[in-house]
Parts: C-alpha cells; sequence; structure tokens
C-alpha cells in the first residue's frame, strides 16, 4: 500500500443501467499523502466517473477502492463523510442560504441527529473561509456570488469536512487564469501543511504540469497511467492524449 | 435591484423577535377564531367556556367547547401539517410547484371519499350537518384508506425509482382517480353530488372533539418526526451527490421523508377533505420571511405560519354567518392568493431559491 490513503485494486468504473457499462477498467491508482495528483484526460473519457466512484459516490462496476486499506463500499456514509470530502462543477445549489451556511453544510458529519452545529464546528467553518481567502463573502448570499467565488466557497465547504482525502472535480473550470494559480497554490499548500491527500482533475494541462505532484493520465484509448509529474513525461503517455495536443510537454522536457 | 439590498439589510434584524410575533399572532389568530362565528359570543364568555363554567346562556358553552375549539384545534393543526408537508416536497423534488398533493396520497383519500359518498356505501352523508357524528365515520376510515393505498404504492416505489418518477406516478395517481371520480358522479343523485363537492371544498368543522384525540396524536406524531428530515433537507439543498458526500443516504432520507410528509397529508384529508393552497404557499411565505432556506428555521416557521393562515381561513370562510359558508378552499386560494403573491412579489428574493 506504500502509504497510500486511497488506493483502488483492479478497480473498473462506468455505468449501472440495465447493462453494466465499464468505461475504464483494470485501474490500481495510489491517492498519497501530502501530494496534489492531477488526474487529466479528454472531456467524455470517463473523469467524473472515476471520480465520484474513488468519492463513494457510485458504486465500482469492479474492483474496489479502499481507504485506509478498508473497502469504501462497506464504510458507512456517516463515516465515509468524515474520511472523503467533494467538490463537484456546476454549483449544483438550490436555496437562499449565505456563504457562511453552505460551509457549515460540511460540518453535517459532525452535526448532531438534528443538524445543530457545535460553536466549535462552527470556528471549523469559519476558519475553512478564511484558508481559502473568502472571509469577505460571509453574509453575503451564494446565489449572488459569481461562478468563481461560489467555486471557492464550495472548496471552503469540503475543507470544512476536514477529510484526509479531498477530491475536486474541475475546480477550475470557472475560474480565470489568476484564481485559477491562486486555487492551485492553495490546494497544494493545504496537502502539504494538513498532509491531505488532493485529487484533482482538469483538462487543462498547462495548469497541471505547473503544480501537480503526481499524475493521472486518461488517454485517448482509455488506457491510465499513472506516476509521478517525471514518470508521465518520461513515459510520453501524453502522446495518446489530448489527441497529442500536448506533445510539445515532451519536448519541453527533453530539452530541460 | 435596489430592494434585494434592502432585503438584505432586514435580515440584521434579531430573528428572535420574529418568533415572538409569530407566537403572538397564533395566539390571536385562534382566539379570534374562538370568538367568531355564526352566533355571537361576548368575549368573556368565550374565555369562561373554555375555563369549563357550566351555566352559560344559549348553549354558548357546548358552542364553544364541542364546536369551535375542535375545529380551532382542527385548522392550526392542519394548517401545520400542509405546510410542513409542502416545505418537504418542494426543497426534496427541488420544486417550487410541489405541493403536499403531488405525491398522490391526497388522490387515494379523494377516491376513498368519493366512492363512500357517491356510491353511498357509507350510508346517509351529513358532512355539513356539524353535530351528527356517525356518518363521518366511514367517511373517514374510507378516506384515510384510500389514501393509506397509494402511500404504500408510493413507498414501494420510492426504494426503486428516481424521484422523478415519484412526481409523475403522483399525478398519473390523481388523474386516474379524477376520471374514476367523474364516472361515479355521472350515475351518482344530485344530492351525493353535492355532498361529494362538499367534501371537496375541505372542512375544519368535520372534527369533533372525539375525532381531535385520533387527528392531533398523529399529526403531532409526524410533525415531531418531521424534525428528523431537517438534517437530510439541508444537505439535500446542494443536491443528491454533495447530500451524498456529507454522509446522508438520500434514497433513505426521501423514504423518511416521504414516509412524514404522506402521514402529514393523509390525515389531513382524510378528517378535513383537500384543503389546497396552504401547502404550496405558506413554505413561500416563509422562505420570503425568514430570507433563508435553512430547514432548522422553515420547519418551525411553517408549523408556526401555517397554523395561522389555517386560523384565519378558517375565520374568512363563516364571516358572513352560518348560513353562508363559504368554501374553505376557496377561501384559502382567494383571500390567501394575493395577499401571499403580494408579500413574495414585494421580497422579490423568491427567484434566488430556485435558480440552478
Amino acid at each position: 500500500m506504500n502509504g497510500a490513503a486511497l488506493n483502488t485494486t483492479d478497480l473498473s468504473v462506468g455505468y449501472h443501467g440495465r447493462k453494466r457499462t465499464a468505461l475504464l477498467r483494470g485501474l490500481n491508482l495510489n491517492l498519497r499523502p501530502r501530494r496534489l495528483t492531477c488526474l487529466i484526460g479528454q472531456n467524455g473519457v470517463g473523469k467524473s466517473t472515476l471520480i465520484r466512484t474513488l468519492a463513494g459516490l457510485q458504486k465500482p462496476v469492479g474492483g474496489a477502492v479502499s481507504i485506509h486499506g478498508a473497502d469504501l463500499e462497506l464504510v458507512p456514509p456517516a463515516e465515509r463523510a468524515r474520511l472523503v470530502s467533494i467538490v463537484l462543477p456546476g454549483a449544483d445549489h438550490y436555496g437562499n442560504l449565505k456563504c457562511e451556511q453552505i460551509v457549515q453544510l460540511g460540518r453535517l458529519p459532525y452535526a448532531n441527529w438534528l443538524g445543530q452545529l457545535s460553536l466549535h464546528d462552527r470556528k471549523i467553518a469559519a476558519d475553512s473561509l478564511e484558508k481559502i481567502g473568502a472571509s469577505a463573502f460571509v453574509g453575503r448570499r451564494f446565489a449572488e456570488l459569481s461562478d468563481g467565488e461560489r467555486q471557492k466557497i464550495l472548496v471552503a465547504r469540503a475543507l470544512a469536512q476536514q477529510t484526509p482525502i479531498l477530491i475536486l472535480d474541475e475546480p477550475t473550470a470557472f475560474l480565470d487564469w489568476t484564481n485559477r494559480l491562486e486555487m492551485l497554490i492553495l490546494l497544494k499548500e493545504i496537502a502539504f501543511r494538513e498532509e491531505k491527500s488532493i485529487l484533482l482533475s482538469s483538462h487543462d494541462l498547462d495548469l497541471v504540469m505547473r503544480f501537480a505532484d503526481d499524475l493521472w493520465v486518461i488517454d485517448d484509448d482509455r488506457a491510465v497511467f499513472s506516476g509521478t509529474k517525471t514518470e508521465v513525461l518520461e513515459s510520453g503517455v501524453l502522446k495518446n492524449a489530448f489527441s497529442g495536443k500536448y506533445l510539445r510537454y515532451l519536448e519541453d522536457s527533453r530539452a530541460s | 435591484m435596489a430592494s434585494n439590498r434592502d432585503d438584505s439589510r432586514s435580515l440584521q434584524y434579531p430573528r428572535r423577535w420574529v418568533w415572538i410575533v409569530l407566537g403572538a399572532a397564533l395566539v390571536l389568530c385562534w382566539l379570534a377564531d374562538l370568538f367568531l362565528g355564526s352566533v355571537r359570543i361576548p368575549f368573556q364568555d368565550v374565555i369562561r367556556a373554555l375555563s369549563g363554567a357550566e351555566g352559560l346562556s344559549n348553549n354558548w358553552g357546548v358552542i364553544i367547547r364541542d364546536y369551535r375549539l375542535p375545529k380551532s384545534i382542527a385548522a392550526m393543526f392542519s394548517g401545520a401539517a400542509l405546510s410542513v408537508a409542502g416545505l418537504q416536497m418542494q426543497t426534496l423534488f427541488r420544486n417550487s410547484l410541489a405541493d403536499p398533493f403531488i405525491l398522490g396520497i391526497s388522490s387515494g383519500g379523494n377516491l376513498g371519499a368519493a366512492i363512500v359518498i357517491l356510491v353511498g356505501a357509507g350510508g346517509s352523508f351529513q358532512f355539513l350537518g356539524k353535530f351528527s357524528a356517525i356518518g363521518n365515520l366511514n367517511l373517514i376510515a374510507a378516506a384515510s384508506l384510500g389514501a393509506s393505498a397509494v402511500f404504500i404504492l408510493v413507498m414501494t416505489l420510492s426504494r426503486r425509482v428516481h424521484a422523478t418518477t415519484l412526481l409523475i406516478t403522483g399525478v398519473l395517481v390523481s388523474y386516474i382517480v379524477n376520471a374514476f371520480v367523474r364516472v361515479l358522479v355521472q350515475y351518482a343523485s344530485p344530492d351525493a353530488v353535492q355532498a361529494y363537492l362538499s367534501w371537496t371544498f375541505g372542512s375544519f368543522a368535520g372534527v369533533t372533539r372525539e375525532r381531535l384525540t385520533v387527528f392531533v396524536p398523529v399529526v403531532s406524531l409526524a410533525l415531531l418526526l418531521s424534525a428528523l428530515t431537517i438534517k437530510p433537507l439541508n444537505a439535500l439543498l446542494l443536491g443528491e451527490l454533495h447530500a451524498r458526500s456529507v454522509g446522508i443516504d438520500p434514497s433513505r432520507s426521501r423514504r423518511l421523508i416521504i414516509l412524514v410528509a404522506s402521514i402529514l397529508t393523509g390525515a389531513v384529508t382524510a378528517y378535513c377533505g383537500i384543503i389546497g393552497f396552504i401547502g404550496i404557499a405558506v413554505p413561500h411565505l416563509c422562505r420570503s420571511l425568514f430570507a433563508d432556506s435553512d430547514h432548522m428555521v422553515l420547519l418551525p416557521g411553517c408549523i408556526l405560519v401555517g397554523a395561522c393562515v389555517a386560523l384565519i381561513a378558517d375565520m374568512i370562510s363563516q364571516v358572513f354567518g352560518g348560513a353562508f359558508l363559504l368554501p374553505l378552499n376557496s377561501v384559502t386560494a382567494l383571500i390567501g392568493g394575493p395577499v401571499i403573491l403580494f408579500v413574495i412579489l414585494k421580497k422579490r428574493n423568491l427567484s434566488r431559491e430556485f435558480d440552478a
């Protein structure tokens, strides 16, 4: 297990319709603490499906996901919520909540049966907002924020959940360049400082190449390669990803 | 918009005041409902009758204790029940048009009532005869039975199908029931049709003191159970996947929410007939009032506001005296509609609730 917080054994992910369809098969992946791992691949290649499966929101089609050695499917939902937190794209919300209320929803796994939070929980929620640089949003309505600001709030919500594993699906999709950089620097810092394993998916290879410690590449044939950034660059796996659009990275790495 | 800015400032008001005002409003509405009616009774005598004094003139004690008091209690509990059920349905289905009847539970009640009244299985119908209680027992039993049948169907389905499918099922069930009822109406006597129509108008007056002993505990229990739905409802605000990620089992929560809402709706339908509008409007009114989507606030808010609105509707329905009882259903929508529409439009924060 080489100290991985999350690992998969022969995992297949896909759809559970009338027929089980596997998008990605035979995955043996390790998510290591204190590292920022980036999942890259073209749109529609199965990134989101993989992410939902790793977060325990969807059952694997085959194989297993384990967190600290325990099969995720057997972990009760309340306990799972203290192990993995997620940020999903699209800021899917409903309701008239203030930013701090959204972040406080991240403390629900720790709340009592009524969903009431202790002062301690509120403090943690406030700290998460501060960590993400969004303390100024307190008192503002989530619905009135821009997409980028909402994204920050949703990341703060996931941080408030205080899980060793944080998984983000396209966290930079709605952000401008500065905010993207800021978000990735922040995530990298948090991974290191709080010893979290952070996985984020992206199709923004420029950004990923700057910040990722580890890379999981899903190539155009849905083969998955994982390794450190150097390993990925040296393997040449990017040749068959993104329809070859990012080949120049291979040249860059050779030149340097 | 300028008005939105004002709203956010009005949020600064301490929320405790809202609760105190709502509590006071409920007590006032309740006393007013006891005071108003076809027979004019001085206020002191109303209080005296409540405290159990005997020997009041003109049967006033009987009117207050056996008619107006049970009716007002039925109104309060029905209003609270329908509002909470409406709130739960709106959040569960993420649909601002959802109401307590959306699952088809009340259609089941409707079917039971229609069969009893129109086919006459329950014997002579005496719904408007307020003091003769015998005929109604069968009606309530039949309506409960019908509501339970649909309830069992919905609960069985809710294990297997998607939430949206449940919505469609509810709508289809009500279409089927309505079609069947129309067939019954076609062949029923005019008296029976008239009686059935009165039932669909809804009334709190049919709930006598003896019936309260069943109605109140059932509704109270369901309202207590609804406290368990606060946490999942809040989690569901961020969508099913996020709810799952904070440790809520969406399918289990859905069954709990449907269970509670069905008991609330079924009980009210069986005892008071179909009372529309309250269940859809009061949750929106509360959202505007509190400018919040936290169910920890909305749920108790709906209980208080719903009880007030039902009491007011009951008062208005008999404001012209006994001979001109207005149908409760019409009152709730005719009077309540514009008022609540005004509040919501003035606050203009409703659109925020449902924007994705």
